[in-house]
């Protein structure tokens, strides 16, 4: 049965953090569509597909025979430093430290470089296909991560499968539906959220894999949503706020 | 240095900027880690205190970290130009 409190966090938490992955990969392969042609973008975006499912295949059974005390420790870590690297990016942005992530402007970047890039030459337009494949592999890597950290640690790789499969499904129909980037989508709302879930997810299986007792089992990882919540809505205030600045010279 | 070998750095490099985008925030996070793993091993029979502090610790990193960031981004608009709103303490978006 479905289980709103863990398949329902691992399934969100797995579907936010691709929605934004798979948004970033869409805008360089449209870019790469319409200025060089969608046979090497759709290459590009194939080829860098299998690359990551052989690395699932090849490293997801793997994981099912370290103990779990050692998934939850390193998994934990791992999960813990990425998600608190979105949170912090995810705060300096919503306080207006650092520039708020423009899929449009990427998009025009992108177009401006290919086609700078020079003509094709062979049968094959490498820059496409390479620039294509390199999106996809990079972006993906992190979907990859994200999938495996988030199941394997709790045994829930199915919830996170679904809720990846599903962003993917979601950007694929929205990119054929507009044929441009989706820059409408709340791109630093989604990873201030999803930053919170993955730190809290990594604090808890951290500190299980570290022998650490909950209070309330399994539910603590809503109290640690919340006070992650809580820390990072305080953070944008402070980092916000003119004492920031005019401490420094002190 | 073969193209394999250049792409293949390209490739570990992306792959660390996974986990660490400011390396004193990353290292923090990783101290404290450690700290608190070690301060386990040396206190058995405590438990409760454990899982709060290991939490309240990354939390604190978070605000922490987050605020030195901003500080340095605002030091650095003050040099640039002086007079303007970041320099009278603004943060002059």
């Amino acid at each position: 049965m479905f289980d709103w409190a863990h398949d329902g966090t691992t399934a969100m938490a797995a579907f936010l953090a691709s929605l934004v992955e798979f948004v970033e990969a869409l805008t360089i392969v449209l870019a790469v569509g319409t200025v060089r042609g969608w046979r090497p973008a759709l290459a590009g975006t194939a080829a860098g597909g299998l690359l990551l499912i052989g690395i699932v295949v090849l490293f997801g059974p793997l994981l099912a025979h370290i103990p779990i005390a050692w998934v939850q420790g390193v998994v934990g870590l791992l999960l813990l430093l990425f998600g608190m690297r979105w949170l912090r990016k995810a705060v300096l942005r919503a306080a207006g430290v650092v520039a708020l992530h423009d899929e449009a402007r990427i998009y025009a970047a992108e177009i401006d470089d290919l086609r700078r890039s020079g003509s094709m030459q062979g049968p094959w337009d490498a820059v496409a296909l390479v620039t294509s494949f390199k999106a996809v592999v990079l972006e993906g890597l992190e979907v990859v991560f994200i999938v495996l950290a988030v199941g394997a640690a709790s045994g829930r790789l199915l919830p996170a499968a679904a809720g990846a499969g599903s962003a993917l499904v979601a950007v694929v129909l929205l990119g054929l539906l507009l044929h441009r980037p989706l820059s409408r989508v709340p791109e630093n709302g989604l990873k201030f959220t999803v930053g919170v879930l993955l730190s809290a997810f990594g604090v808890f299986w951290l500190g299980e894999g570290l022998g650490f007792r909950w209070v309330g089992g399994d539910l603590a990882i809503i109290g640690l949503i919340g006070g992650f919540l809580a820390a990072a809505l305080l953070s944008i205030v402070l980092s916000r706020s003119p004492v920031a600045a005019t401490r420094e010279d002190a | 240095m073969t193209r394999a070998v250049v792409w293949l750095r390209a490739a570990l490099r992306e792959l660390f900027a996974l986990f660490v985008d400011d390396a004193a925030f990353s290292a923090a996070i990783i101290g404290w880690v450690a700290a608190i793993a070690v301060a386990g091993l040396a206190l058995p029979g405590e438990e409760g205190w454990k899982a709060p502090g290991f939490f309240l610790g990354c939390a604190a990193i978070l605000v922490v970290g987050t605020r030195r960031s901003a500080r340095r981004h605002f030091a650095v608009l003050r040099r640039a130009a002086p007079g303007s709103a970041a320099g009278k303490g603004q943060d002059g978006r």
